[in-house]
């Protein structure tokens, strides 16, 4: 029945679009949204900007079947999936924004095994004190923004928007084979340095 | 004879991050727990990986707790832009 309803709502009693409420409502929130994908104030500061004079242009395309919040947010996550792009265009997985060693040496190339130095060791991770947890991220939190941009993007799409493999591997354009090595890449690296920095 | 499963620690690592997402194969979990019994350093990179993506991802939300407001000055011009371009429709 209410599904009837809602088919037969003439379209000026749907969502519509207040350009001129824009800013007010959703500037903000939008600001958060591409500052915590993409850590720059500036950058999403231009990203909310784009977004916004982009939505003009095709107000016609807007169907009124989502929020006008929806609608916006996702053609800021098309501006923030082209960010991802362009930062890691030309930074392909054997050729990471590191110097070799530092990706490459983790393990001996003749036996595959863990070199002396990388081994991990026990580290006290998961302990109840708050003070030390908080310790803990600001630390961790350094040590993520010293991964590859291409990496990084990929936890982001993982753990903040829980995007599956499929789409990070599209959006990015990374295989899937690629994907698993940019993972397993991304943890040794941020292991060795939280093992390096923490204790 | 089946695929011959790498002992590499390299390889076992890897293994273990895409088998926490993906599917693997039989033979691969059976390398990879025969080779986890003889191996710390794989056993505590397992165990810390494991915490790595709960601490990733409690990060990545935890950033989101900080809301941060754009400044007047640019919403101001933002919204003047706005104005003066949808006038012109």
């Amino acid at each position: 029945m209410q599904n009837l309803e809602t088919i037969s709502t003439p379209i000026s009693n749907r969502c519509s679009l207040e350009p001129q409420y824009w800013v007010e409502r959703h500037a903000d929130f939008m600001y958060n949204y591409a500052l915590i994908r993409i850590n720059d104030s500036d950058l999403a500061q231009d990203l909310v900007q784009e977004t916004f004079l982009a939505a003009l242009e095709r107000t016609s395309t807007f169907e009124g079947r989502s929020s006008e919040r929806t609608w916006l947010v996702s053609i800021l996550k098309n501006k923030i999936f082209d960010v991802y792009r362009r930062r890691s265009s030309g930074l392909t997985i054997r050729m990471p924004a590191k110097t070799p060693s530092e990706v490459e040496d983790f393990f001996n190339p003749d036996d595959g095994r863990w070199n002396k130095t990388d081994q991990p060791v026990y580290m006290s991770f998961e302990e109840n004190d708050p003070l030390r947890e908080k310790e803990f991220n600001q630390v961790l939190e350094k040590c993520m923004l010293k991964l590859p941009e291409l990496w990084l993007a990929v936890f982001r799409m993982k753990h903040i928007d829980d995007q599956s493999t499929q789409i990070i591997c599209n959006e990015l354009r990374v295989t899937p084979s690629n994907y698993w090595v940019i993972i397993h890449r991304a943890k040794l690296n941020l292991r060795a340095c939280l093992q390096k920095n923490w204790n | 004879m089946g695929v011959k499963i790498s002992n590499r620690c390299e390889k076992i690592t890897l293994l273990l991050e895409k088998g926490r997402f993906a599917k693997i194969t039989y033979n691969e979990k059976l390398a990879l727990g025969i080779h986890l019994i003889q191996c710390r350093a794989c056993r505590q990179y397992q165990k810390d990986s494991r915490y790595l993506n709960k601490a990733m991802a409690q990060c990545f939300k935890t950033s989101k707790i900080k809301p941060a407001k754009l400044n007047t000055i640019f919403k101001d011009s933002l919204a003047e832009q706005i104005r003066s371009r949808s006038g012109n429709q």
